[in-house]
């Protein structure tokens, strides 16, 4: 297997992973995966070496995301599972802060939740997350900030206004 | 007390956070830290933070990847489908590429010969350049004569055919890749140079590259026929043509990109000489 196989080959956790953030469902999410190893293996001459690979896999994940979006012309939905999972969960009382975090996560609005995982669980620089999610770097940061402050927030036990990921689907 | 001079903003606690600051700024956090709790909780919170959720996705990296997203399998399903990329059968592929190609060719082919004694240069130019994407961005078998992966043949190539020294602009930061591209005759045995370039969803742009146009406008025009876009101009006695069906806004944001992008390295390399 050449070098480039074994690299992508480490990659597919954190892809599956980030997949994940943006999609909710497992399913839906490793189709997209799916979809990215498969470009990725068709366009690796275009990677050029010595450059970050996580970081051309996440763009390139990225961008496929948002045009299988423009393709369905829907917003990120909130999966009913989720929906379900708000309204049955009790608000914070869990004495495990692994547990509550992970609820938590998953109430903050999505594109807060993708610029937080990016660079807390993924270890990118804010100018990487920048460049994947085609965004001002501004935009990173103010994101970054509302994130964690939604997230003490929540783990506050209180709620979190105008969050347009809890807003139902009509 | 040297801290004094650097003002710690809210952008530099998160930074401190992610290990993202550099070392005087970080001296100059930790101080900050001292002198104000609320401050230093804040941190401590936030390092908490991203404690837990590190934590909760530590251990993804051992679970087992499903088969469908096993390299070998993404290989082997991947030859299978090569034939028809688009998963269209490919008679019916090949039947609309041909019929395409027979329309664009010959509505390309009058519309050239139409506009010769009305237009300027610079507007066949570009009639040339919107019937060449009609042509060959339909084509699914041979878009382009030379492939990306022997970029270097073919800008040397191309380069000398069109008497010009040719580069090729990246346009990943708009979702499009590099395919190939091909050399096109153009008037009085001119050539001219296709670039082509594709989105993930298929979707394509052609640049169009000729010299010795003798219309001199750097201006950056543009033409629209249907649904197709073409923003060109001139730059030193050659002319350039971004061709693509999307919106005029689009499309512009290429052809500036396209533009900034050839300029400089067009300088770099008068400059390497």
């Amino acid at each position: 297997m050449s070098t480039f196989l074994v690299e992508l080959e480490h990659c597919i956790p954190a892809l599956r992973r980030y997949a994940c953030s943006l999609l909710y469902k497992q399913e839906e999410a490793d189709d997209l995966v799916q979809d990215c190893l498969e470009r990725a293996i068709k366009k690796q001459s275009l990677w050029q070496q010595g450059t970050s690979l996580r970081a051309w896999l996440f763009t390139m994940q990225h961008n496929l995301y948002v045009n299988q979006l423009k393709k369905l012309s829907r917003q990120p939905q909130m999966s009913s599972e989720i929906e379900q999972l708000k309204h049955s969960v009790e608000p914070y009382k869990s004495e495990i802060l692994i547990r509550d975090i992970d609820f938590c996560i998953r109430q903050l609005p999505d594109n807060q939740r993708q610029v937080l995982l990016l660079i807390t669980v993924e270890g990118f620089t804010y100018k990487e997350v920048a460049e994947i999610m085609k965004i001002p770097l501004g935009t990173v940061m103010s994101r970054l900030s509302r994130a964690r402050k939604s997230l003490q927030t929540l783990m506050n036990g209180e709620t979190i206004s105008s969050q347009p990921v809890l807003r139902r689907v009509k | 007390m040297n801290n004094k001079t650097i003002e710690i903003q809210e952008d530099d606690l998160h930074a401190y956070v992610d290990n993202q600051l550099s070392v005087e700024k970080i001296e100059a956090v930790e101080a900050l830290m001292r002198k104000d709790p609320a401050i230093a909780q804040q941190v401590d919170q936030w390092q908490q933070q991203n404690k837990a959720i590190t934590a909760l996705f530590s251990n993804d990296e051992s679970l087992p990847v499903p088969e469908k997203l096993k390299l070998k399998n993404i290989m082997s399903e991947a030859k299978k489908n090569k034939p028809n990329t688009y998963k269209i059968p490919w008679f019916y592929s090949m039947a609309a590429s041909l019929f395409l190609l027979v329309i664009g060719g010959t509505l390309g082919w009058f519309a050239h010969g139409l506009s010769q004694p009305l237009t300027k240069n610079t507007t066949n130019f570009v009639n040339s350049a919107i019937s060449a994407h009609q042509v060959y961005t339909v084509e699914v078998l041979h878009p382009v004569e030379v492939n990306a992966d022997k970029q270097k043949h073919l800008v040397a190539w191309l380069s000398k055919r069109i008497n010009h020294s040719l580069a090729v602009p990246n346009l990943e930061e708009y979702g499009y890749d590099f395919l190939g591209g091909r050399l096109l005759s153009m008037r009085k045995g001119k050539a001219a140079a296709q670039l082509m370039f594709e989105n993930n969803e298929g979707k394509r742009v052609t640049l169009l590259v000729s010299k010795n146009q003798s219309y001199r406008d750097q201006a950056l025009h543009l033409k629209n026929i249907d649904n197709i876009n073409a923003y060109y101009w001139m730059d030193s006695k050659v002319a350039y043509s971004i061709t693509g069906e999307m919106n005029s806004s689009a499309l512009r944001k290429l052809s500036k990109s396209v533009y900034q992008q050839l300029n400089v390295k067009l300088s770099a390399k008068l400059a390497s000489l």
